[in-house]
């Protein structure tokens, strides 16, 4: 793997240089929050942000993405994807990457999806690495660090940063910048190794995942849900904000006098009250409570089965986002029998 | 005959616009200005111009490849030949992005202080190449 | 191994130079089997008021080096275990700059000569008395001031020949990149309009006095650096420096309308440091605390003193300055987005830090955006020399 090194100090440089492969997009804040936006100057950029609302999934599977149009006499007319639209994301964290990595096992598996696909080709990842706050439990999760997904990947180690090079593209990126980057000292593998563990300790929340399916298939019965059906809203903003999670609903959108129309998938989630209705009326989930249970024991056990891993990322946007402030860390210990947790 | 040109020119040194301005002015075209990236994106939005001269080292370091982002994510924009005219490759040794190899394209790169006679050419020239565009699609 | 209790105690240094802190005891360490040898050493380089530590064994002197970071190495060349030749060698490894002294009982030509080959800076041979010992500690104590102001000086010249590229190529392409221009345009115009080329040469010559101006701090910056404006150690009365800075603006001051006060105490602030050094860096902070207010503003300068310091504030009612760039204020050609566009070459803050740092002291901010700012300088006050504490120097 190649490694090489940037003084921050020329990272506005670097970004410059970024524009020849794309648009550059990085998070921004906005009202004490942080969302990736294209950016309109380098100093918008924050790229010691805690986490953006939503996470990059919103790129590869928008909110409402129209998958085609229909007119009389036109026949089918595909939507245009904007496939010439390239796009660099700067500044996503391990924990982002990680959960882009499964969004492309579900939707290039055993199901190719040629709109995700079309964007995932155009959008390049440059990571950056943080420091866990009070909600991240990526490390529980092993998310904390990964080893693709990226073009380019950048280490913070004080006043410069080692970049770690993962595809032909980000070699592409640095071989354009020219002089920019210099070779990696001595001192900054010591530095990397010292930060790199200081983060691992820095971490406040630990959620044990070892046996987890195993006590969720146990607990089926469990009145925990109850309790926490109960907080529920059933407002599926946790949903919004998962980076792995996918589900969409499609609709037809008709106009007067049905001569054209579109179809388009939008987001859906688990805990609205029609995600289980089928045809004819019969709703297998009506209660939150059971709603709830179901998305934990999708992210939890059934992904686990599907995939062999827990499609939950650690993030801590759903911890960060619920209006009745649930927690997935407390849910998971109060389900342990662990004492002095509160759902 | 076609109505003159629109430049505009986009430059935290007044000086620098004022002067090119009036050049620029005196060999028949229309001159607009504007101070910052934001002012000019905006400029450019309201006006249309033909061409546009984009400074780099505005109020930071690489603001004008920004607002050049900005505008070609514009659909009005995504098209308007944009020359950068900058100091920062002399003043950072060795960094350089190549007008052509650009996937967010600039039209030329202008070092300053600029050859006037030089500048004066290839604008007619750019703005000769988007004539004969509009003539045969 | 064991650690004789030297005669004094032997705090690990705060900083890694003990001899860079004027006055501050140099810590040697002595590494000799023989333990008569150790205790007659530490007797005699205490007395000089030397810290000293004694080793019994080569490797105990190395494991202690990094902690003590000791700025002279007192060994002997044939010990048991590790050779004193090796070390040496291991000693150099740790520290490159820590001086070496060999002290040998068996003095020949070639053993002396191999130990210096090796590093060594000098040896003495035994026996020997202890005013010899105390020279040579003293010469190698020397040699090594000057090794690291060399080092430093060095560091110094490279860092401002690569601030002189960038001051170089970013400050000065600007105005001159303006003028070229308008003399190019004025050139080429077949008739210029007589309004505009007077206002065009006017602009011309604003930007030359713009070059002017930061050439003229950039030596002032120079000049600091170089020792010059800051060498001198003397008793400087800060109540009359202000009031001679605060003479030469009145009349900018009064064209904003902005009050100047001298809130100085009338008996003196005496300080220590360089009379050209602190008028430099007071002027800058006047001039800014003008510039930057607002018209019928005000600028307050005043000092709380005690037995050790003066802290001196010099407060305006301006513009304030945003929490981002607090940071960056003190950097080179920092200058503030202020839609004024105020001129000024952003190295006033620069300098001003520098000379403060040279004299022992300090300069820190507080602001508040629209409201206003106040830097204060701190200084080591002036004492009179039966006051002054001993320093121990060695």
């Amino acid at each position: 793997m190649k490694v090489l090194r940037l003084p921050k100090e020329r990272l506005d440089l670097f970004a410059s240089v970024l524009q020849q492969f794309g648009e550059v997009h990085a998070p921004v804040e906005q009202n004490g929050k942080y969302a990736f936006r294209a950016l309109s100057r380098w100093s918008d950029a924050r790229l010691d942000y805690p986490r953006t609302i939503l996470p990059p999934k919103k790129y590869f599977v928008p909110p409402k993405d129209t998958l085609f149009q229909y007119k009389e006499g036109l026949g089918y007319v595909p939507a245009d994807l904007a496939a010439d639209r390239r796009i660099i994301l700067f500044g996503l964290h391990s924990c982002d990457i990680y959960g882009l990595n499964i969004l492309d096992q579900v939707f290039s598996g055993k199901y190719d999806d040629p709109y995700y696909q079309a964007r995932r080709k155009n959008v390049a990842i440059i990571g950056v690495d943080c420091i866990p706050d009070e909600h991240c439990f990526c490390h529980s999760m092993r998310a904390d660090f990964v080893d693709k997904g990226f073009d380019l990947f950048f280490q913070d180690l004080g006043d410069r940063y080692l970049v770690m090079v993962g595809t032909a593209l980000g070699d592409d990126m640095v071989l354009a910048t020219g002089s920019l980057f210099e070779p990696v000292t001595p001192e900054d593998l010591a530095e990397y190794k010292q930060r790199s563990s200081a983060k691992r300790k820095a971490f406040k929340l630990h959620v044990e995942i070892r046996d987890l399916p195993e006590i969720f298939e146990l607990e089926y019965d469990s009145s925990l849900w109850k309790q926490v059906g109960d907080r529920c809203l059933s407002c599926g903003a946790c949903s919004m904000v998962c980076p792995t999670c996918y589900c969409f609903d499609v609709a037809d959108d008709v106009d007067l006098g049905a001569r054209s129309g579109s179809r388009s998938r939008t987001w859906d989630s688990c805990l609205f009250s029609t995600h289980a209705m089928v045809a004819g009326g019969e709703n297998f989930r009506e209660g939150r409570a059971s709603r709830v249970k179901f998305r934990y024991y999708h992210k939890q056990r059934g992904f686990v089965a599907e995939y062999g891993r827990p499609s939950c990322v650690g993030c801590g946007r759903c911890i960060s986002a619920c209006p009745v402030n649930i927690d997935i860390s407390q849910v998971i210990s109060q389900l342990r029998g662990i004492e002095n947790a509160t759902a | 005959m076609h109505s003159r040109h629109k430049i505009l020119i986009v430059d935290d040194d007044p000086d620098f616009s004022q002067a090119v301005a009036s050049f620029l002015e005196a060999s028949g075209y229309d001159v607009l200005q504007a101070a910052d990236g934001t002012e000019g994106l905006k400029v450019a939005k309201a006006e249309r111009p033909d061409l546009i001269l984009m400074d780099i080292m505005m109020r930071e370091r690489t603001e004008g490849f920004f607002t050049i982002q900005e505008m070609r994510r514009t659909p009005a924009l995504k098209d308007v030949p944009i020359f950068v005219v900058s100091s920062l490759y002399a003043q950072i040794p060795g960094f350089r992005i190549t007008p052509e190899a650009s996937w967010l394209a600039h039209d030329a790169f202008f070092a300053k202080p600029v050859d006037l006679t030089q500048l004066l050419e290839k604008i007619r020239q750019r703005l000769a190449e988007t004539a004969r565009k509009e003539v045969a699609p | 191994m064991s650690q004789v209790a030297p005669s004094a105690p032997v705090p690990a240094p705060a900083n890694p130079d003990a001899t860079a802190v004027p006055g501050a005891p140099a810590t040697i360490i002595v590494i000799d089997d023989d333990r008569a040898m150790r205790l007659s050493c530490e007797k005699i380089l205490a007395k000089s008021g030397f810290r000293v530590q004694s080793f019994e064994s080569g490797s105990a002197g190395l494991e202690a080096v990094s902690g003590l970071k000791p700025d002279m190495a007192v060994v002997d060349l044939k010990m048991p275990g590790i050779s004193g030749m090796e070390v040496i060698a291991r000693l150099h490894e740790i520290d490159p700059q820590i001086v070496i002294v060999v002290i040998t009982g068996y003095a020949t030509i070639d053993t002396a000569v191999e130990a210096m080959k090796s590093g060594a800076y000098d040896f003495v041979p035994k026996p020997f008395s202890p005013d010899e010992l105390r020279l040579i500690v003293k010469r190698g104590l020397e040699h090594r001031r000057l090794v690291l102001e060399s080092q430093q000086a060095e560091m110094e010249r490279e860092l401002l020949r690569r601030r002189f590229v960038t001051f170089v190529s970013h400050q000065l392409q600007t105005p001159l990149v303006a003028i070229h221009q308008y003399l190019d345009v004025l050139r080429r115009l077949d008739n210029p309009d007589p309004a505009k080329l007077h206002e065009w040469l006017d602009r011309c010559l604003t930007r030359t006095d713009e070059i002017q101006a930061i050439i003229k701090d950039w030596l002032t910056l120079a000049k600091v650096e170089g020792g010059q404006l800051v060498h001198q150690r003397a008793k400087v009365d800060l109540t009359r420096t202000i009031a001679e800075i605060l003479k030469t603006y009145e009349v900018l001051a009064a064209a904003e309308r902005i009050t100047l006060e001298n809130r100085m105490p009338e008996e003196g602030c005496p300080v220590v440091g360089d009379q050209n050094g602190l008028s430099v860096l007071f002027d800058n902070l006047v001039v800014n605390a003008i510039k930057y207010n607002r018209p019928g503003g005000k600028v307050a300068v005043s000092v709380e003193r005690t037995p050790a310091e003066a802290v001196v504030s010099v407060a305006d009612t301006g513009i304030g300055i945003p929490e981002k760039y607090r940071k960056l204020l003190f950097g080179e050609f920092f200058r503030i987005q202020d839609a004024k566009k105020t001129p000024g070459t952003g190295l006033g803050l620069a300098i001003a830090k520098r000379v403060a740092s040279e004299m022992g002291g300090s300069i820190s901010v507080d602001s508040e955006v629209d409201v206003g700012s106040t830097f204060r300088v701190r200084l080591l006050a002036w004492r009179e020399p039966d006051e002054a504490q001993e320093t121990g120097r060695a």
